[in-house]
């Protein structure tokens, strides 16, 4: 049995990523493709199944290039796309004065929005396939098979389905593109697998229901005895416990599909995840990273306004502002978020990944001498339209 | 160097198995022998690698294969021998790929954003159906007047007969001197306090009574009229409306958000779109210019109007300018008189009875 166990500490990062995420603000975002790619390296190099580390493969030139192929393809697609739903939305209007006709037609030239959501499922799949098939362990490959276009609409699909049922269908959602992702997932010549069924993942909706329900079912008590005490109770606490249903539906998902799952022949997987540790690293997390990034805000407010750069006498306006006062406020800002970024990273992101890595097993009742090697595979666009769509996470 | 030797494990990039092995460091090769003492494979020294940002895992210069040694302090005679363990791993070909991508992809956004959505919108402007750039245009001025015209003025359009009349004869004389593309202009004066007049596709143009109110003379509104049948001749709202849907959205592609880019995303678009707006305009300016020659009016009351717009507005700081969608006024002005330098004797644009009539347009009729 292969017990996950994760090495990262707060310093060591804190430090590579707060200085690259400077670089990245220096060159006007040229960086941050190389900036990823470190911070991959040292997660991925701090995850050690019996301390035998994986290792990220990929490099900051690979993702700057797919980067930009994603670009010119968007940008092609985008453009044309916008251009023909304008003049779309302009020959719709039939007679002047037509008000509806106008504003269809305006909806219409601005939905190009919509293209989006296929296009984030597209982009998702993508980027876990390059990240896979540039991920090592003993040196042998991780891989996933084409089918980011199965994936974008199956994706629209289940996310329609979802809304349409207002969210009771989200388990399907969930395995079914769990199942779709992981079916294609490779170790070398072994193949994943997910088993189990959609309808297990309803267990996972414990809190949601009781959210709904303890807490819908209290604001309409509330209501129909008119009073607004328990009203206001039961909307707070639905409100709150939606949250934890979440989180918990997370977590439980991610378990039960984990122990679901079986790899080449006989290799399966466990979890011991709980929701609560999660919930604290996200809580506190957040509150320290708002906390230190607020200070190191209000230092920032506080040089500025010792400089002489802010007269706020008439309310804040970018007019009588000199080029330079423009910058150097920007470029103060950007460093300002860029601090906030890292924090996040070390205080939420790193947390996290420890708790799920620390609590995974991996059961191995033959040995994993039989597993072959993987061909590389070549990316010619690598994760770059999550980077252009500015999807892609915290790594 | 003396031979040495360390135990790790080994990984051999051909299956996922883990060996343990001992590593002999020795006549300048790396050599990875088993448990009785075979050798699996020999590295040189200079083609040790070390996995970059790793606790200490090495491979051969790319290779597949894996070592760990088992003790970190084993690292310092390896350390010592191999000299090339932080070297770049050579990738055949990569400049070429860059420059092959980089620039494809860089010469690809600049070619689109620059010549081909322009060149489109150009295009496809005049191209649009009359009635349906009529009918757009009707309906984009009804949605201007709502922001530009008081509410509860329940008649907004003027129409003192007599006032049109004038109106009409004022269009007339610069559509003869320079022809515009459609065969009919709808120009109508609207009540309102604002010193302005616009152009809406479909060739509408509106003036609104601010404008007559503020003006020194026929010959201002002339220009005026002028300049914005100067956008109806080159089908400029459709056009800057094509340009600005087709660019929309790119700019952010290309800056990402790099914690924040989205300020300067907004920045950009609005410089771009101005710059082409400002081309526009300064074209505009050009047409007016000649329609007034041909018809015999001095450009003087434009000037004029340009100079009384610069006092009411400041000077615009360095940064403002990158941001304006429109030419330096100062600049403007001077064009205008510079192009009436052989104007002495020339007639007013309408007659004082005309302008009169003009002014009193928007006078509601008596009971």
């Amino acid at each position: 049995m292969l017990d996950g166990a994760y090495n990262g500490g707060r310093g060591p990062l804190f430090s590579l990523a707060l200085g690259a995420a400077i670089l990245s603000v220096l060159t006007l975002g040229l960086y941050r493709f190389w900036e990823r790619t470190r911070i991959r390296r040292y997660i991925w190099n701090a995850t050690a199944p019996e301390s035998d580390p994986f290792e990220y493969t990929g490099t900051g030139i690979e993702k700057f290039l797919g980067f930009l192929v994603a670009l010119v393809v968007l940008a092609v697609m985008l453009s044309v796309l916008q251009f023909g739903l304008f003049f779309l939305g302009i020959t719709l209007i039939k007679e002047p004065g037509d008000e509806d006709g106008f504003s269809f037609g305006l909806i219409l030239a601005q939905s190009s929005f919509l293209i989006m959501v296929p296009l984030s499922y597209f982009a998702g799949y993508r980027s876990r396939r390059y990240k896979l098939a540039r991920t090592r362990w003993r040196g042998i490959r991780f891989g996933l098979d084409a089918g980011a276009l199965g994936y974008a609409w199956r994706g629209v699909l289940y996310l329609l389905l979802t809304i349409c049922s207002a969210g009771l269908l989200w388990p399907l959602m969930t395995f079914r593109l769990e199942k779709y992702r992981a079916d294609r997932t490779w170790f070398g010549d072994a193949r994943l697998h997910q088993g189990g069924s959609w309808r297990m993942l309803y267990k996972s909706f414990k809190h949601l229901f009781i959210a709904f329900f303890v807490g819908g079912g209290a604001t309409a008590i509330g209501f129909a005895t008119k009073s607004p005490f328990l009203a206001i109770l039961g909307g707070i606490f639905a409100a709150v416990w939606f949250f934890v249903g979440l989180l918990y539906y997370r977590v439980d998902s991610f378990r039960r599909l984990a122990a679901t799952k079986t790899l080449g022949a006989d290799i399966t997987f466990s979890s011991d995840l709980r929701t609560r540790r999660v919930t604290r690293h996200l809580v506190l997390g957040s509150l320290l990273t708002a906390f230190i990034a607020g200070l190191v805000l209000s230092v920032y407010g506080g040089f500025i306004a010792g400089l002489g750069l802010a007269d706020f006498g008439d309310g804040v306006s970018l007019q009588g502002l000199s080029l330079l006062q423009v910058a150097v406020s920007l470029v103060g800002l950007l460093v300002v978020l860029a601090v906030y970024g890292t924090l996040s990273l070390i205080f939420i992101t790193q947390p996290i990944v420890q708790e799920v890595v620390s609590t995974t097993r991996v059961h191995v009742p033959t040995g994993l001498g039989a597993i072959q090697q993987r061909a590389r595979d070549s990316f010619a666009d690598a994760d770059g339209f999550a980077d252009a769509l500015d999807m892609g996470g915290a790594f | 160097m003396d031979p040495y030797s360390f135990p790790a494990r080994y990984f051999d990039g051909a299956s996922a198995k883990r060996s343990d092995v001992v590593v002999l460091l020795a006549d300048n090769m790396f050599q990875i022998l088993d448990k009785d003492g075979a050798a699996l494979e020999s590295w040189a020294f200079e083609d040790v690698r070390l996995v970059r940002q790793s606790q200490g895992v090495l491979k051969k210069n790319n290779g597949l294969a894996r070592v760990m040694p088992i003790n970190p302090e084993d690292m310092i005679p390896i350390e010592a021998r191999c000299l090339n363990l932080r070297k770049a791993q050579a990738m055949p070909g990569l400049w070429r790929k860059i420059g092959l991508w980089g620039g494809g992809a860089l010469c690809g956004l600049v070619v689109l954003l620059f010549v081909i959505l322009p060149a489109m919108a150009n295009r496809l402007a005049p191209k649009i159906p009359l009635e349906q750039e009529v009918a757009f245009g009707q309906t984009v001025t009804r949605y201007a007047m709502s922001i530009m015209v008081a509410e509860d003025d329940e008649a907004p359009f003027c129409t003192d007969p007599a006032g049109q009349a004038a109106l009409d004869v004022l269009a007339d004389k610069l559509i003869a001197a320079a022809p515009l593309p459609y065969d009919e202009i709808n120009l109508q004066v609207v009540r309102s306090d604002l010193v302005n007049a616009f152009a809406a596709p479909g060739g509408q143009v509106v003036v609104l009574s601010g404008l007559l109110d503020a003006a020194n003379g026929p010959d201002e509104l002339a220009g005026v009229l002028a300049h914005e049948f100067g956008h109806v001749a080159a089908h400029d709202p459709s056009r800057l409306a094509l340009r600005a849907a087709g660019s929309a959205g790119l700019l952010g592609l290309a800056f990402g958000d790099f914690t924040g880019g989205t300020v300067l995303l907004a920045l950009a678009n609005q410089m771009l779109q101005a710059s082409y707006t400002r081309d526009a305009e300064a074209a505009a300016d050009v047409f007016a210019l000649q329609a007034l020659s041909g018809a015999g009016i001095s450009p003087n009351g434009l000037a004029d109007f340009f100079d009384s717009l610069a006092k009411d507005a400041g000077a615009a700081s360095e940064f403002d300018q990158l941001l304006q969608s429109h030419p330096d006024l100062g600049t403007r002005a001077n064009k205008a008189r510079d192009a009436g330098t052989s104007d002495a004797g020339l007639a007013p644009a309408l007659t004082d009875t005309q302008w009169r009539a003009l002014q009193k347009i928007c006078e509601r009729p008596t009971e």
